[in-house]
């Protein structure tokens, strides 16, 4: 098993990577960049990036399927309950008075986040006026988001999160089992629109009322962060919010001097 | 000052009693910093930091993503993330699939503190029921880093520590209170 990658070998695989199929790894933190090649080379059975490189531009491994694989996918419903509490009773009060409702969920994986805040605006009686922006590096991930069906194996968490959340309040209100999967209800996703989107590269422009970027900021180089930041303000509507994941923080980036932080504890910001 | 070396500690099931025997007795200005790896309840996200805090004599805290590693510190890695270090001697983090069923995993900790501090890195295993930490043993002992596992038979459960002899020439193997003496002469208080 190769358990180090040499510096040049990674920056000529991402150098490749960028001029041939666009996806740009260059500013993803270094450690974990390495450890995700390294855990695809030996998950492929590959000696080397060179080998990786040879394969894809064969056409024998789908650059899709690696760029999921380098990319982290792990998302869960109501993934640290005590924020979406928070978010429920400092943030869900200030969007009732507008008309509508703008989200958008910057890596959205498998959609399990996106469900949660539908179901969240939807016991605020919100949900009608929502219109979700639901995107992801990864085609592979938002085509299993897009069916919003999830296979048996992540009930558990899904009932010891949700309790945590909000207890003896069943959640089967939402969703159907049958046989090894479960179904969550369309009316849920039927305002969200789903489209690969890559932070790195992409432009938007449109602007939001609250913004998730939770869990994404730490595969980034500082540079990165401070770009992608930055981006992310200026598609955030004034007095607008910022969700990032528990570990993240935006005060090391540029544009932290654009928004007021509403917990430290759960990394909820709104811009000034 | 820059951080020269580093302490990395990893345990589990039967590693909590020990671990704060340990930062119980590391002195005030011991100057290298330790990094906590300890497999837990994910959804225990605050107060086990501050628990700990209480028992050691130097300040205990779940590092931020991109915190500069400090000496004369405590960092425990946080539920349900891996806790990397990176080469500008920061921490990173990765929410990536469990290894050997862990997030945290000692595994992940130990093998990028290698990677990045080279034979600048001391690592100790303690009592545990899975085999994670081997493989991470492994990458510090490979750099020339300095190994310690505690020994097996003062283990509440020994899974751990009895596969990391078993697969890596270890260095140390020590009762818990030999731990600390060795730790206490590897890296005596200067000022």
């Amino acid at each position: 098993m190769i358990d180090e990658l040499p510096d040049n070998e990674v920056k000529y695989f991402t150098k490749h990577i960028k001029k041939n199929y666009g996806y740009d790894f260059e500013n993803y933190a270094i450690s974990s960049l390495k450890r995700r090649l390294v855990r695809i080379l030996s998950l492929y059975q590959l000696q080397s990036l060179e080998k990786l490189s040879e394969q894809i531009q064969k056409n024998k491994l789908d650059i899709h399927e690696v760029v999921r694989q380098i990319t982290v996918n792990t998302t869960e419903f109501f993934r640290d309950p005590t924020t979406w509490q928070f978010i429920r009773s400092e943030v869900l009060p200030h969007l009732i008075h507008k008309p509508r409702i703008d989200i958008w969920h910057t890596a959205c994986s498998t959609g399990e986040e996106v469900i949660t805040m539908a179901i969240l605006l939807a016991e605020a009686n919100l949900l009608d006026k929502t219109y979700f922006y639901a995107t992801d590096i990864n085609e592979n991930v938002l085509e299993i988001a897009k069916k919003a069906e999830y296979h048996v194996r992540n009930w558990d968490l899904l009932m010891e999160n949700y309790n945590a959340y909000q207890p003896n309040y069943p959640i089967e209100r939402y969703c159907v089992k049958h046989s090894d999967k479960f179904f969550f209800h369309k009316s849920l996703t039927q305002n969200v629109k789903y489209e690969k989107f890559d932070l790195v590269n992409d432009i938007h422009t449109q602007q939001y009322d609250v913004i998730f970027c939770r869990n994404v900021l730490i595969y980034f180089n500082q540079q990165l962060q401070n770009e992608v930041v930055s981006k992310l303000a200026n598609c955030t509507k004034p007095k607008s919010y910022l969700v990032i994941g528990s570990k993240e923080t935006i005060m090391w980036c540029k544009a932290a001097e654009r928004y007021n932080v509403l917990s430290h504890k759960e990394k909820v910001y709104q811009l000034k | 000052m820059s951080v020269e070396h580093i302490i990395v500690i990893g345990g589990s099931a039967g590693s909590f009693p020990i671990m704060n025997i340990l930062l119980n007795r590391i002195p005030k200005n011991f100057y290298p910093p330790i990094i906590l790896c300890l497999h837990r309840l994910k959804n225990v996200r605050h107060g086990f930091a501050e628990a700990l805090n209480l028992k050691t004599n130097i300040r205990v805290n779940e590092p931020q993503d991109k915190e500069p590693i400090k000496s004369n510190r405590i960092y425990l890695a946080p539920a349900n993330y891996h806790l990397l270090i990176d080469y500008d001697h920061t921490f990173a983090f990765s929410a990536g699939e469990v290894v050997r069923y862990s997030r945290p995993s000692i595994d992940v900790l130990f093998m990028s503190a290698a990677a990045v501090f080279g034979d600048k890195v001391t690592a100790i295993l303690l009592s545990g029921a899975n085999t994670d930490g081997t493989d991470g043993i492994y990458a510090v002992h490979k750099k020339g880093g300095i190994t310690i596992v505690q020994d097996p038979t003062t283990c509440t459960i020994e899974t751990m520590t009895a596969s990391a002899i078993k697969n890596v020439p270890v260095q140390y193997i020590l009762p818990p209170e030999k731990i600390i003496t060795t730790l206490i002469s590897l890296f005596p208080i200067t000022n």
